[in-house]
């Protein structure tokens, strides 16, 4: 089985759009605001690309989401990219383990993608601040924040549906 | 075209990710050592300014949804002032009928009070033959009380103001009563002031005229013509109408004396019908009428 190929000038052009779904996240993302939790746009991207077109191609966009994401919110590079990048990585490993056409899928990756970029993301800026103590939240933080992406994901469903439909096989993703 | 899918530079996955880690575990370190600051300096010299116009753009879209959503909100809530506008308006409209029937109905019960030689049944109107019968040129009423309320033909059909007409025709419980205007109706009056007596008939047109007068009784304009006990089928002082001038009578010598209704015929919605009254001077009873009655 051929490995799926990377399209370079769609990750090119990825890059200034995450940037401008930062600034929108950024923006009109305080606007709608659910329990306090902004929506990840980059985050959602970052699912949708795993689920779409594989991981190969999503693992380049997580990582340039997280650049943006860290250098537009003033926070400490690289630890949203490193979010970001496992969080696609592991829930690749969990799209290419249930038929890609099951109603689920969709919401099962939102979930785990949150959680993941929740976790490695909170470990993270504990590290950076030199104190666990900002972990202590963390549960309460897991236990909403993958509301945005579970209602988007859910909202996406049907057309993530007829999308997976047509592209069941991604191809052995180098065979990790 | 061009082929815009070529294989990735990175290689396989395993490669990718590692890669991509250790890039993201760079920029940690370089941030924490402050190695990249100039760069981080120049990048935000660059995207500052996009960033605040997407701000400001996005600000003001925002609040053009909020203001669309409050106009929206607005609307529904004049929709539902409208309506509750509505409904308060058919409860208005049933109060001030409520009200008006019931200054009426007060109205006739202090007719009843001050006039105690009448016995009167009250009854609405409940529908109007107006030109019925084009030969007859007709005009009736129709009110909701029939030989139930022991009303009969002949009756005289009043209101606080002043003589409606008579009792035409009884069912067991509506009622038809021909109006002064009728060009068949005809009533014993007497002209208050001057004492000077006559016949009160319907005109075509609908207006009412005096006769069997002459032109040397000392009428009086404006003066109020009421019924005559004269026949003994009426109770005499219920005010028919003024005198509002006096016209000859073609070929007689007599005159004639146009005689403005004291009654809105056509605002009548509830009349009195005496169903007994006393004469005054001979302490006869009249208004029982013959009892005859056809169906309307």
């Amino acid at each position: 089985m051929q490995p799926q190929r990377t399209n370079t000038f769609l990750i090119l052009l990825a890059v200034p759009v995450l940037a401008l779904l930062v600034m929108l996240q950024a923006t009109v993302g305080v606007r709608v605001a659910l329990f306090g939790i902004k929506p990840n746009l980059v985050l959602l991207t970052v699912l949708l690309w795993t689920l779409l077109r594989g991981r190969r191609e999503a693992l380049i966009v997580a990582f340039a989401g997280g650049f943006w994401l860290d250098f537009l919110a003033l926070t400490t590079l690289g630890i949203s990219s490193l979010a970001l990048v496992l969080s696609s990585f592991v829930t690749g490993i969990g799209r290419r383990a249930v038929q890609p056409t099951q109603v689920l899928v969709p919401v099962g990756v939102g979930i785990l993608g949150a959680l993941i970029y929740a976790a490695v993301y909170w470990v993270g800026q504990a590290v950076a601040a030199g104190s666990l103590r900002t972990l202590t939240s963390l549960p309460d933080y897991w236990g909403i924040q993958p509301l945005y992406q579970v209602a988007a994901m859910l909202f996406l469903t049907p057309w993530l549906y007829g999308r997976l439909s047509r592209t069941p096989d991604l191809g052995s993703e180098g065979g990790v | 075209m061009r082929d815009t899918t070529r294989p990735g530079i990175f290689g396989d996955l395993g490669v990718r990710l590692l890669i991509l880690v250790l890039a993201s575990l760079l920029l940690f370190a370089m941030q924490r050592s402050g190695q990249f600051q100039g760069i981080r300096a120049v990048l935000t010299r660059v995207v500052s300014p996009v960033q605040w116009r997407m701000m400001v753009e996005t600000s003001r879209f925002a609040d053009s949804l909020g203001e669309a959503r409050r106009n929206r909100a607005a609307l529904a809530e004049a929709g539902t002032l409208a309506a509750a506008n509505e409904i308060l308006s058919a409860e208005n409209a049933v109060l001030r009928e409520a009200l008006a029937e019931n200054e009426r109905l007060r109205e006739q019960l202090a007719y009843g009070t001050a006039n105690p030689r009448f016995t009167f049944q009250g009854a609405h109107v409940i529908g109007r033959v107006l030109g019925f019968d084009p030969q007859d040129a007709q005009e009736s009423l129709i009110i909701d009380a029939g030989r139930n309320r022991g009303l009969a033909v002949g009756m005289p059909v009043i209101t606080p103001v002043g003589l409606v007409g008579r009792v035409s025709t009884v069912t067991d419980r509506t009622a038809r009563v021909l109006l002064l205007l009728d060009q068949r109706s005809s009533v014993s009056a007497l002209l208050q002031n001057s004492r000077v007596s006559g016949q009160i008939e319907g005109v075509a047109g609908g207006g009412l005229e005096m006769v069997f007068i002459t032109a040397a009784d000392p009428i009086i304009p404006s003066e109020l013509a009421i019924t005559s006990r004269l026949g003994g089928t009426l109770p005499q002082g219920i005010p028919i109408g003024q005198v509002r001038e006096l016209v000859p009578a073609s070929g007689t010598s007599g005159v004639r004396a146009a005689i403005e209704p004291a009654v809105d015929f056509r605002r009548l919605e509830s009349v009195m019908v005496l169903t007994g009254f006393e004469l005054e001077g001979n302490g006869a009873n009249g208004g029982s009428g013959d009892n005859g009655s056809d169906p309307p």
